[in-house]
């Protein structure tokens, strides 16, 4: 992972892209999981229910393709840490979920509403402000 | 109610997972001409990730938990404690330096956030 190169503010292209491509495969494990999992109506909330809740679970595929995504996805972001600072990351990598909206828009011709049309704008002048962030430079260590 | 707790918790688990996880790939040394599948070997060396990838884990659980009875749009404003605590931990466990253009940059992205889940 370089610091070199092309770089948007103070974060490097290649780091901005890593964590669009986290974001990507996240949201990919969650639409996995989410059809995966059989939710009760009722709410787990002692332990028992809670350990009923998984063994339910736990030999749905569809889980468990979720689970592999996000196994994938840990090892991308153990990278993306390594190189700038934790408050600068999470922020900026749930940013990217405005990536998902957009694909819908671009790709299955969904309907973006306008609240959502101003929160996507919200989230990129936000992008803009982390990437002004003075302290965000990479560490040069890794090049 | 349960529900908020849930959440929360999650996010607790979650701060002191990534807490974990920054803080070994700092104590790493890192060496610029190693590929990125020798830099994964030489981290998951370190516990502190194994502990991180616990943590992370069981707040995923209380996550899927929280969300199989309440919608997201409940939930995700819950979602801009999770920057508070992760500013906390990061100016007190990793000394990073919280600037005025993160906190904004992160205000916009919470709102942003909250008005994209609106359906």
């Amino acid at each position: 992972m370089s610091g070199k190169g092309r770089t948007f503010g103070s974060l490097s292209l290649k780091i901005f892209l890593a964590i669009i491509l986290n974001d990507l495969i996240d949201s990919t494990g969650q639409v996995f999981m989410k059809k995966g999992l059989i939710t009760s109506a009722a709410f787990p909330f002692d332990l028992h229910e809670i350990i009923f809740f998984i063994s339910r679970n736990i030999s749905s595929p569809l889980l468990w393709i979720g689970i592999f995504f996000y196994a994938v996805n840990f090892f991308l972001w153990i990278g993306i840490l390594s190189q700038i600072d934790l408050s600068l990351a999470v922020p900026l990598g749930s940013a990217s979920y405005v990536i998902v909206p957009l694909f819908a828009m671009i790709f299955l011709r969904e309907q973006i509403n306008a609240s959502q049309w101003a929160g996507i704008f919200l989230i990129i002048i936000g992008i803009f402000f982390l990437s002004r962030s003075t302290s965000s430079l990479e560490k040069p260590a890794v090049s | 109610m349960l529900t908020i707790m849930y959440v929360l918790f999650s996010e607790i688990l979650n701060t002191l997972g990534q807490v974990l996880i920054k803080k070994s790939t700092l104590l790493l040394e890192q060496n610029k001409k190693d590929s990125y599948g020798t830099f994964l070997k030489k981290i998951m060396r370190f516990p502190g990730i194994w502990l991180g990838l616990f943590f992370l884990s069981l707040g995923l659980v209380f996550w899927i938990m929280a969300l199989s009875t309440t919608s997201l749009s409940v939930v995700f404003p819950l979602g801009s404690i999770y920057y508070i605590l992760i500013f906390l931990a990061s100016h007190f466990f990793l000394s990073e330096k919280i600037d005025r253009m993160r906190i904004i940059g992160t205000i916009f992205i919470s709102v942003g956030i909250v008005l994209v889940a609106l359906q």
